[in-house]
């Protein structure tokens, strides 16, 4: 136990002072949600102000001489109407960006409306501005409303007329689940790339770094055994795993306490993340995944022979990461015996269910025992491989 | 004392190769690049198993042995790496403690090989910032550290230039004076003509010659040792 303990002080210490693994491990987690959140912040509350700010420019041909939609468009607060009289011109502007969208009322418009009928109107618009279509979808909608309240007083029905089903939704969970299980299955993909991203360059200098460096002999031959060599190692790449997991997750916290206009629910759910019994139980579920990842990755940089190859090796398998996290995102996916028994996706749709507050006992135990599974495994692999002089000195 | 095999899944790599090395002596292993002669040191410190046949270090038997082996020995190369990150009080630190050195006795060795070796200057430095000659004070000072009965050097000088490369000549003779068994492994016949008392001669995994390097010289058959040497590996094929 002395000799683990001493070669993970060491690896520790040469750890720390390797400015490509603290910037991956410390830097990166703890910066990344704030400067994220502020920049979204900044980027979102421009863009709205600038929205809101922002008349459509839209231009107007009448071709029926007088009718309320085209009052309706001109008064509208949203619009900034410019009359033409030809097809091809009001084209070329919205072309060009002088405008942004063009409405046509067609002939017979006022009549047709008047007797009951559809009048027609055409709207010109680029659909590489996506949201002129909307927008001006919206406004002509409100005009469409009125006509047809006018029409069903003018016909001494009522409103119920044309909704002869009204239904009422009533959401029974709470403002938690929902968000729950929206950012809940954000989160713990966060966590399993920062996990895997803070297990992977420890990994590789620990390894395949003694390896390049032309280390690795001097230390087979002190009197320590392999085992001891690989859990010391080991026990360095997870502790940098879960460091850079737990950093980034207090990177959330503080971003999400410190960035104003951010949904109460969610500052509430982030801020109950940071409960203690949450934090044991992620750390329980955390652990046994960071284990895995390492039993994964030192084979791996065992078997690489320079600091290039082992990154060029281990560098696609953050998309055999990515893939089973991003599974755990998609709606209608849950936590059953099976999809506890799969590895990272288990994680996800887990953290999920916490952050909701739905978890079921059982499945979280399934999870649990599989994902130790898993890691014992892995560990298992690892240790007869680096035993094998022919990995070791390749 | 080793007799040893070894085989790789499609090459053998050592044939029936026996030695001894005995206290206060300095073996020379000598042979021409891909011999085997690293393939035997490794044996000898257990980095590598060996096929067949028993190698025992300071009584201790590779295989069974393992970790009293390696504790008996230390292992030294021309391309040792270290640690760059730490300096090498750390550094010595580290090994000492895996060699499970007590805590008074290394300070003592230490403080001893720091004058010895005149590295106070530069110890508390980091290893990275530091010249080839003071690394390889560092190394010295690294295999040193734990005061092993059997020094292993697998061609300790190769890529160092002529001081560093004087430093492990005087450990070498240094260790020898002090009753240890040396075993070192060499192509430059010099090294080999300067230090060795016994010679053994390695070539394609077998062993061409194995005696006293007084009998080498008296049974020479060219001028000088580099065409003997040269002779006897031709011979061979």
């Amino acid at each position: 136990m002395n000799n683990i303990i001493t070669i993970a002080s060491k690896e520790f210490l040469d750890t720390l002072r390797d400015r490509r693994t603290l910037i991956m491990m410390i830097v990166v987690p703890i910066l990344i949600f704030p400067l994220i959140f502020s920049l979204v912040n900044k980027l979102q509350s421009s863009a709205i102000q600038k929205e809101r700010q922002r008349l459509l420019a839209t231009g107007l041909i009448n071709l029926d001489s007088e009718n309320g939609l085209a009052v309706f468009l001109n008064n509208h607060p949203d619009l900034e109407t410019v009359p033409l009289y030809d097809i091809a011109e009001l084209e070329q502007l919205i072309r060009s960006d002088s405008l942004q969208a063009g409405v046509v009322i067609e002939q017979g418009f006022s009549e047709n409306v008047g007797n009951l009928k559809s009048g027609q109107v055409k709207v010109y618009f680029s659909a590489t501005k996506f949201t002129t279509r909307d927008r001006i979808s919206s406004i002509l909608n409100g005009f469409t409303s009125d006509v047809l309240r006018e029409r069903i007083v003018s016909q001494g029905l009522d409103e119920s007329f044309i909704e002869p089903v009204k239904t009422e939704y009533v959401n029974v969970a709470t403002e938690q689940e929902v968000i729950g299980k929206m950012a809940g299955g954000f989160l713990p993909y966060l966590f399993v790339i920062f996990c895997f991203m803070g297990a992977m360059y420890p990994a590789i200098d620990l390894f395949t770094g003694e390896k390049e460096r032309k280390t690795l002999e001097t230390l087979l031959t002190s009197p320590v055994s392999r085992l001891e060599i690989l859990v010391g190692k080991m026990m360095v790449v997870v502790s940098s795993s879960l460091i850079t997991a737990v950093l980034a997750i207090l990177g959330l916290f503080v971003s999400v306490q410190t960035t104003s206009g951010m949904p109460d629910a969610f500052t509430g759910i982030i801020s109950g993340m940071v409960s203690l019994s949450f934090v044991l139980l992620l750390l329980l579920m955390l652990l046994p995944l960071t284990v895995f990842f390492a039993g994964i990755m030192i084979p791996l940089t065992i078997y690489a022979k320079s600091f290039k190859e082992a990154q060029s090796i281990l560098s696609p398998m953050t998309f055999l990461v990515i893939v089973p996290a991003v599974i755990g995102l998609l709606p209608g996916v849950e936590l059953t015996t099976t999809t506890a028994l799969i590895p990272i996706v288990n994680i996800s749709l887990a953290t999920k269910e916490m952050l909701a507050g739905t978890i079921q006992l059982p499945l979280l135990l399934i999870t649990i025992f599989s994902l130790v599974t898993y890691a014992a495994l892995s560990v298992v692999f690892c240790v007869k491989w680096f035993g094998k002089e022919t990995h070791i000195l390749r | 004392m080793a007799e040893m095999g070894a085989s790789s899944s499609s090459l053998r790599v050592l044939d029936n190769v026996n030695f001894e090395c005995k206290p206060g002596r300095i073996f020379s292993l000598l042979g021409p690049n891909g011999a085997g002669k690293t393939t035997t040191l490794r044996i000898i410190s257990t980095i590598l198993a060996p096929s067949s046949g028993s190698v025992k270090v300071n009584g201790y038997d590779v295989v069974n042995d393992g970790s009293k082996v390696r504790s008996s020995i230390g292992f030294l190369t021309g391309s040792t790496g270290l640690y760059e990150r730490l300096t090498p009080e750390e550094l010595i630190a580290y090994f000492a403690k895996l060699h499970g050195v007590e805590k008074q006795a290394f300070e003592k060795k230490k403080d001893e090989l720091f004058t010895i070796l005149d590295m106070h200057d530069f110890a508390r430095k980091r290893i990275g910032k530091l010249s080839t000659g003071m690394k390889q004070k560092v190394s010295i000072a690294r295999t040193m550290i734990h005061d092993p009965e059997v020094l292993v050097f697998d061609e300790p000088t190769a890529g160092l230039d002529v001081i560093a490369a004087k430093n492990i000549i005087e450990l070498i003779r240094d260790c020898k004076n002090r009753n240890k068994t040396v075993i070192f492994s060499s192509h430059i016949m010099s090294e080999v003509d300067l230090l060795c008392d016994d010679l053994a001669i390695i070539h394609k995994g077998r062993i061409l010659f194995n005696d006293t390097m007084d009998s080498f010289r008296d049974g020479m058959k060219t001028e000088n040792i580099t065409e003997e040497f040269i002779r006897v590996v031709a011979a061979s094929n």
